[in-house]
């Protein structure tokens, strides 16, 4: 388990992904372009299931091997890959629209980091170890950055992978703190991820049907 | 007391080896790595010592000055081709203990050299009041206004993790520890500092280096200089790449190779270790410049974001890593 004793050079390995997870938030945050934002989901989510598969290896825990398996197909694979494949079926605009300029959304993305790194401290750091303190605090940032994909970001496929993104950072905080958690649970989460894409998805394309566009702003002409 | 003396002259003769190092090899990795550029675009390329030849011919030139320059635009080659040099005593270029004089200052000492180069060829072309002068002197103090938090960042970074801002210190610290080398703050400066080295020495995703003035940054300020100024100006940007390269590799990518004791097989040892480095840091240089295309000038802000978000996030988690 993440804190308790284990070889130095796993809390290096640890230390590594949980940044490079921490920096492909980044890289959603600073793109333009929608494809290269889903394949940056798809290496977060690849990110995670390493460390998954890694930390259920330390800890010889089944149900951590399954959990991070499972990962791979749903997140890695079957989520980027529907996608992309919408993208090409609907012919979406590849250029994300911005509200923010990209250095000013880069900047907030920092902003909330350093916050999450402060509430992380205030809240758990008495009580378990710098590793831990790290983890959580860059998976509660991937739940604000999250956040601020879905407000600063107005296609409905950014919302989605907002929602991932939060989602992600869920599953990055319940692993790291709590490994132990039973595997009911993290089988929910990830069903829940599929109904949420699903829907989403469906929902959209009824947005498209009915707007002719997948940007949000044109909510207002369904007024009854 | 014959130790001592030993000691001292030892110490010396590293000293100038040190800077006869920076002032020969510098234009060969200029020209070693604008020919690796040709060769990867498909050309054959000038030769390797074509910056020699270039200096060469420069220097056997007449000094030129036009009528209206102050002391200024006497001044500038002057103030950077020393600036460069002092720098050179502050950082390990080829031995992994301090030398008598590297002790005179410490990072942000070279920072303020470099920023004190950069400043007077900026009021140098100033100085003139011609139109490109003014466009290049402008244009560089914006990125100069982009690029220097993140410096200073990457500082603090530094010396977060050595615990000092003396290069040598850092260098210690990293060789002494390896979970420190594979760390991640480590990587994310690593990675801050290489955005700004290819911003500060005019590399593609900031500045393709042309000769046309509408584009040109660095060529515009030194527009008006001719003869030998013109070459100590080109060799102290030179001179400003190899520092660069020496702070980026002994400092922070790969401290191994360097000299321990005062004997001359170990002089040798860093002096080809180091060149052999610059050669392969060199060749990323080269496929970096070739394979990316060049910024709009109003986009600049979004590279060095990146650069800032990489260093702040290096602080981040430098202060609650695992070990």
């Amino acid at each position: 388990m993440l804190g308790y004793s284990m070889p130095l050079y796993i809390y290096v390995i640890e230390d590594l992904l949980v940044s490079l997870v921490l920096l492909s938030s980044f890289v959603m945050l600073s793109s333009r372009w929608i494809s290269f934002y889903i394949h940056a989901y798809g290496f977060q989510s690849f990110l995670i299931f390493v460390l998954t598969l890694i930390l259920g290896i330390e800890a010889q825990s089944v149900d951590l091997y399954l959990v991070a398996f499972l990962t791979l197909f749903v997140r890695t694979i079957f989520v980027p890959y529907i996608l992309l494949k919408m993208i090409k079926k609907f012919n979406i605009k590849e250029e994300v629209k911005l509200t923010l300029k990209i250095p000013f959304s880069i900047i907030s993305g920092v902003v909330l980091t350093v916050f999450a790194y402060f509430l992380i401290y205030r809240l758990i750091s008495p009580f378990s170890s710098k590793i831990v303190v790290n983890a959580s605090s860059i998976a509660l940032s991937l739940i604000f950055v999250g956040f601020f994909m879905i407000i600063s970001r107005f296609t409905t496929i950014t919302h989605i992978l907002g929602l991932l993104v939060i989602e992600n950072g869920i599953f990055l905080l319940s692993v790291v703190v709590v490994p132990t958690l039973p595997l009911i649970v993290e089988l929910v989460v990830l069903f829940d991820i599929l109904v949420t894409v699903t829907a989403m998805l469906i929902l959209s394309m009824f947005m498209k049907i009915q707007t002719g566009s997948f940007s949000t702003t044109m909510l207002n002409r369904l007024v009854g | 007391m014959n130790g001592y003396l030993n000691l001292y002259l030892n110490s010396t003769v590293f000293q100038v080896f040190q800077v006869l190092t920076v002032i020969v090899c510098s234009p060969f990795i200029a020209g070693f790595i604008s020919k690796a550029e040709e060769i990867i675009e498909g050309k054959t390329g000038p030769s390797v010592f074509q910056p020699y030849y270039d200096l060469y011919k420069l220097f056997h030139k007449e000094i030129l000055i036009p009528k209206d320059a102050s002391f200024v635009f006497r001044s500038a080659p002057f103030v950077s081709f020393i600036s460069m040099i002092l720098i050179t005593l502050l950082i390990p270029v080829l031995t992994a203990y301090p030398l008598p004089l590297g002790f005179m200052g410490d990072m942000l000492g070279g920072a303020f050299l470099f920023s004190l180069s950069s400043f007077f060829i900026n009021i140098a072309s100033l100085d003139l009041g011609t139109s490109y002068g003014g466009l290049g002197s402008s244009r560089s103090t914006l990125l100069a206004i982009l690029s220097e938090p993140t410096l200073i960042l990457v500082f603090v970074g530094v010396a977060l993790i050595a615990k000092s801002t003396l290069p040598y210190v850092m260098l210690h610290t990293i060789t002494a520890s390896l979970p420190l080398y594979f760390s991640s703050p480590h990587f994310m400066i690593i990675a801050a500092f290489f955005l700004l080295f290819l911003a500060d020495t005019d590399r593609r995703p900031i500045n393709a280096s042309t000769h046309a003035e509408m584009s040109m940054i660095e060529e515009a300020r030194i527009l008006e200089y001719s003869g030998p100024y013109l070459a100590l100006l080109k060799w102290a940007g030179y001179m400003k790449q190899f520092l660069l390269l020496v702070i980026f590799i002994n400092v922070l990518v790969f401290p191994w190779g360097l000299a321990v004791n005062h004997t001359p097989f170990s002089l040798i040892i860093a002096i080809a270790s180091l060149i052999i480095k610059m050669l392969a840091i060199g060749v990323i240089a080269a496929v970096i410049d070739t394979a990316i295309s060049r910024l709009r000038f109003f986009r600049y802000q979004e590279y060095f974001g990146a650069a800032f978000v990489l260093s702040v996030l290096a602080i981040m988690t430098f202060q609650y890593k695992g070990f």
